[in-house]
């Protein structure tokens, strides 16, 4: 792989075998690809981290943007003995927090936001999980259990959405997700267990 | 009649055990106890079907993509680091003075060893018994020693390297290989030559495009 650096000179990286650790010590000596290696790495499961918190696609976005150019940033302040995506994804959810703080979006409705007034509004705000990899039978039944799915994880309170999403959606260990919420190890254990309890009460109906 | 005989496998394990029985993370001998509770209690058996179940949906959950040209949007507020050489500038530069007073400072700073010098001069030939002759002869018998020693070492280094050793071979390919073997030798110190001078060249003198058009071998 061939790329340039800030003073143009060449590069022969391949970023894709490195760690991310590794691919921070490069972007500290102001190499692009290396800072967007780690846009790359993290924009899906920062994105949709957010996305689930605050089920506002536009704020989603902004604050996608927002955790990685604080980041970004600050990569200098980065502490290497710790794993960058524990470090991402506790400013992300911090920066998500904030919000849900200031705005109460954490009360929206399951179809999308009670203040939009247009469709495409009400578009923006509705989660709908779709993946491209079934069969169209598949797809049909998947996207109703998905989207069922969906709806209930934005029932959960903003900490148990996180907590589950980051143990189920992203495979985080406990100690991980316990060191990116600061909380203790036995509170993300009861914030999951609580979770998993809301959403069997309200995936019930799909069993009968 | 008194209270039923109640056993450990008539006991339900907590929620936390089933779910963690699911997971994978109980001990063995947990394990054990759990999966013999399981075979004589559908209600847990249901349990851990609904958890089973509720995991592989969770799993299953899609990530989402950000809109195109989210990296874009991104890089365009992030300030990229300055190379080392840059840095390094602006470190130099707190060591700079930035008023009269501190440039006469730094002149008395940086005039002092000479100074100091020129009096041991003075003082030396001050003393009835040296003279500037004899004090010449001294330090350039000084300086000449640690020429000899200095010229001394690089010899060896340099006989002991790699250069002498392939300029040896060469010399030799060309007394023993005739007159083809000594156009080769040429041939090759003037392709070595030129890439040391092209080298040079793009590092130093290239001024214009210095800063973005780099010779570089590094990977």
């Amino acid at each position: 792989m061939s790329r340039q650096n800030r003073s143009g000179a060449p590069e022969f990286v391949d970023y894709s075998r490195l760690t991310d650790q590794e691919v921070v010590v490069l972007a500290r000596q102001g190499r692009e690809a290396a800072f967007r290696e780690l846009i790359g790495r993290y924009e899906r499961p920062v994105f949709s981290l957010i996305y689930r918190l605050v089920r506002h696609r536009e704020k989603a976005e902004d604050l996608s943007q927002e955790t990685f150019i604080k980041v970004l940033n600050a990569l200098d302040r980065y502490d290497s003995s710790y794993k960058f995506s524990s470090w991402i994804f506790k400013i992300a959810h911090n920066t998500a927090l904030d919000l849900l703080r200031k705005k109460e979006l954490d009360t929206l409705s399951l179809d999308g936001s009670p203040h939009a007034e247009t469709q495409s509004e009400v578009d923006a705000t509705t989660v709908t999980a779709v993946s491209d990899e079934e069969s169209p039978e598949d797809f049909a039944a998947s996207r109703e259990l998905g989207h069922v799915l969906e709806r209930a994880i934005g029932t959960l309170r903003p900490e148990y959405r996180t907590a589950i999403v980051l143990c189920h959606v992203e495979g985080r260990p406990y100690e991980e997700i316990a060191e990116i919420m600061n909380v203790p190890l036995g509170t993300v254990k009861t914030y999951i267990h609580r979770a998993r309890n809301e959403l069997k009460h309200q995936l019930e109906h799909l069993r009968c | 009649m008194g209270d039923p005989i109640v056993t450990d496998s008539m006991l339900h394990p907590e929620p936390e055990r089933l779910d963690a029985f699911v997971e994978g993370t109980l001990d063995e001998a947990d394990r054990a106890v759990v999966e013999s509770h399981l075979i004589a209690c559908d209600q847990c058996q249901a349990e851990i079907e609904e958890t089973r179940s509720l995991f592989t949906a969770l799993a299953a959950l899609p990530h989402f993509d950000p809109s195109p040209g989210f990296a874009l949007r991104v890089m365009q507020h992030v300030k990229l680091p300055d190379p080392w050489y840059v840095r390094a500038g602006h470190y130099l530069q707190i060591f700079i003075p930035k008023t009269t007073r501190g440039w006469a400072f730094a002149s008395g700073i940086f005039a002092l060893p000479l100074v100091t010098v020129s009096a041991m001069l003075l003082w030396l030939l001050s003393k009835p018994y040296i003279t500037g002759e004899t004090l010449i002869a001294f330090g350039w018998s000084r300086i000449s020693a640690a020429a000899a020693a200095a010229a001394d070492t690089l010899a060896a280094t340099f006989i002991r390297s790699d250069i002498a050793i392939m300029t040896a071979r060469g010399v030799e390919a060309a007394f023993t290989g005739g007159l083809r073997g000594a156009g080769l030798v040429a041939l090759a110190f003037a392709a070595l030559t030129c890439l040391s001078t092209w080298v040079l060249y793009q590092n130093l003198f290239r001024s214009p495009t210095r800063r973005s058009n780099y010779a570089s071998f590094g990977i």
